[in-house]
């Protein structure tokens, strides 16, 4: 079935991007990550303009974000003063970022910038990814990613900082810089490149603010649903680029993936399935790279 | 008496006012009979993008009085500036490099003349009206980077691209006689199609000079829910987002609740 997106002005097939939702819904059932490092870079091979992607892959983030929030939740896996500091971070961050994304389209230049923070992040992430999963692998233990994580203590440099306040929660006493920092590189990301960041967010705040590991995820969800909620008032205002009803349709996908991925997820082994993770990642990353170092089939480009 | 008096003259006024029209179309009329060199008309004036679109044709009627003239149709989207970019290896990377702007182009874009070697033979008028699609770009309207010197490759570029999306014509459309007078233009409009106010002109020449013109207005617009959307989205952008907002907030809270229930 055809149908004419409003916003992004063009007709695609709701097939296309339902499957393309369950795809993404999928892994992160399987994964239990956000999905969006997927659904941009996706939407972006199927032909949406850059900024329609990335605006409208920042309002699904919103649904995303929400039902996984709602569960931690109500678990009390939510730190809600933490999270509201990364918060502050995460609205400064997606200013700069919407900043940025003006300047680089004024300029001609957002695909360049998009793809190239997605090599990098999906790069580094990637490869870090696909080496401690097999680290873990080869070493044939079953402790858990969080637990490995919780090996590491915080850096003293980040101690130095000033501003320190007591986060009774997570039984911290940190400068409020060090997750208002953090904050403020999700919120670039969710504006710049629609994906809330979580398996950077993640890492960052186990390894640097040394948060107890369950209430790691459930924090950052909370953080990302407002600072991508702000990111989606932003694209809307400034560049109109809120597609509803694609949202909708990415939407319903997702639930539904999500359904069958959790479900696939019972019958996984959890370093292998990171290895797999890791390795989708980097084959997006390389996707994403060969678009900007092969010589490309369309040397011209239009803009209206 | 005056109160009388004005309103003899404000009656007066509206007989005047209301007989002028009257008169001028009994005029316009008599010059139909006559023979007007050329009438035009569309089969629909507005096309309506709904959500499932799938494209269109614009059909465009005419009737010359002289059978010994030469027929040019030109449609026009809304205007717009468009940027097209060269791509350029830099430190490895292709990346947009040059860039040639055309500061008012019509995103859609489409003519018709009565014969082929119509262009070459009235070549000023050609440009002058847009007629061919190589004449919608003028040399004066552009921006371009300093290192550029063939601004054509560009616009060959433009065009190849913008006929691949179907917004610029391969060749130009034909028209075609019913009769020595009677004739019919269609154009195909792809289901990518830019929404705007199009204008349909008509040109009849006689020896190359204009003897009569016609425009009809086209009218491209979303419809339905799409409109709305799109209206809302952009009048009203901060209430839209916030619409946006709790749709997602919705889903999210349905899909987390669903979840407790299996």
């Amino acid at each position: 079935m055809l149908i004419y997106l409003p916003i992004a002005e063009m007709t695609v097939a709701v097939e296309e991007i339902f499957l393309l939702g369950f795809f993404v819904g999928f892994v992160s059932g399987v994964f239990g990550v956000g999905g969006g490092f997927l659904t941009t870079p996706l939407l972006i091979f199927m032909g949406i303009p850059p900024a329609v992607a990335v605006g409208t892959q920042a309002s699904q983030l919103v649904a995303s974000g929400t039902s996984g929030v709602i569960g931690y939740w109500q678990k009390g896996y939510v730190d809600f003063y933490i999270g509201t500091i990364m918060l502050v971070g995460g609205i400064a961050g997606s200013v700069f970022g919407i900043i940025i994304f003006q300047l680089m389209q004024y300029l001609g230049q957002i695909d360049l910038v998009i793809s190239l923070l997605y090599i990098i992040l999906l790069g580094g992430v990637g490869g870090m990814m696909l080496f401690e999963s097999l680290f873990s692998l080869s070493k044939a233990k079953k402790r858990s990613m969080k637990s490995e994580f919780n090996r590491f203590k915080s850096p003293s440099m980040i101690s130095k900082l000033p501003y320190k306040i007591r986060f009774p929660r997570s039984k911290l006493y940190i400068s409020a810089f060090v997750p208002g920092g953090i904050g403020f590189v999700s919120g670039f990301l969710v504006s710049t490149m629609g994906v809330g960041g979580g398996f950077l967010l993640i890492p960052a705040m186990i390894y640097i603010l040394g948060m107890p590991a369950y209430l790691v995820a459930g924090t950052s969800l909370f953080q990302i649903v407002f600072t991508s909620a702000f990111a989606t008032i932003m694209h809307a205002i400034t560049n109109q680029s809120v597609d509803i009803l694609l949202a909708l349709f990415l939407i319903i996908g997702g639930v539904i993936g999500a359904r069958f991925g959790v479900i696939a997820s019972k019958r996984v082994n959890g370093a292998r399935a990171r290895v797999v993770l890791a390795l989708i990642v980097l084959a997006v990353c390389t996707k994403v790279a060969m678009s900007l170092f092969l010589e490309p089939g369309q040397i011209f480009v239009i803009e209206i | 008496m005056s109160k009388l008096k004005q309103n003899f003259l404000v009656m007066f006024a509206f007989l005047v006012g209301w007989g002028l029209p009257v008169q001028a179309m009994a005029q316009d009329k008599d010059i139909a009979r006559k023979g007007d060199p050329l009438i035009t008309q569309l089969s629909s004036d507005y096309i309506d993008v709904s959500a499932g679109f799938g494209g269109a044709t614009i059909e465009l009627f005419g009737d010359r009085s002289d059978a010994d003239t030469e027929v040019a149709v030109v449609v026009e989207g809304p205007r717009r500036e468009i940027t097209i970019w060269k791509k350029a290896r830099v430190m490895g990377a292709w990346v947009n490099r040059y860039f040639v702007s055309f500061q008012s182009i019509p995103v859609y874009y489409n003519y018709a003349i009565s014969d082929v070697d119509f262009i070459s033979n009235n070549n000023d008028f050609s440009v002058l009206h847009n007629v061919g699609t190589q004449s919608i770009f003028k040399e004066d309207k552009i921006e371009k980077s300093g290192s550029v010197e063939d601004v054509s490759v560009f616009t060959e570029e433009l065009i190849k691209k913008r006929m691949q999306t179907g917004v610029f014509p391969e060749k130009p459309a034909k028209i075609e006689f019913l009769s020595p007078h009677f004739f019919r233009v269609s154009f195909k409009i792809p289901q990518s199609v830019p929404t705007g106010e199009y204008k349909i002109h008509t040109y009849l020449l006689k020896e190359g000079e204009v003897i009569d013109r016609a425009v009809q207005a086209l009218s491209v617009k979303q419809v339905g829910l799409n409109a709305y959307v799109l209206r809302v989205a952009r009048e009203h952008s901060f209430l839209y987002s916030l619409g946006c907002i709790l749709f997602a907030l919705l889903s999210g809270w349905f899909v987390s609740a669903l979840r407790v229930k299996v």
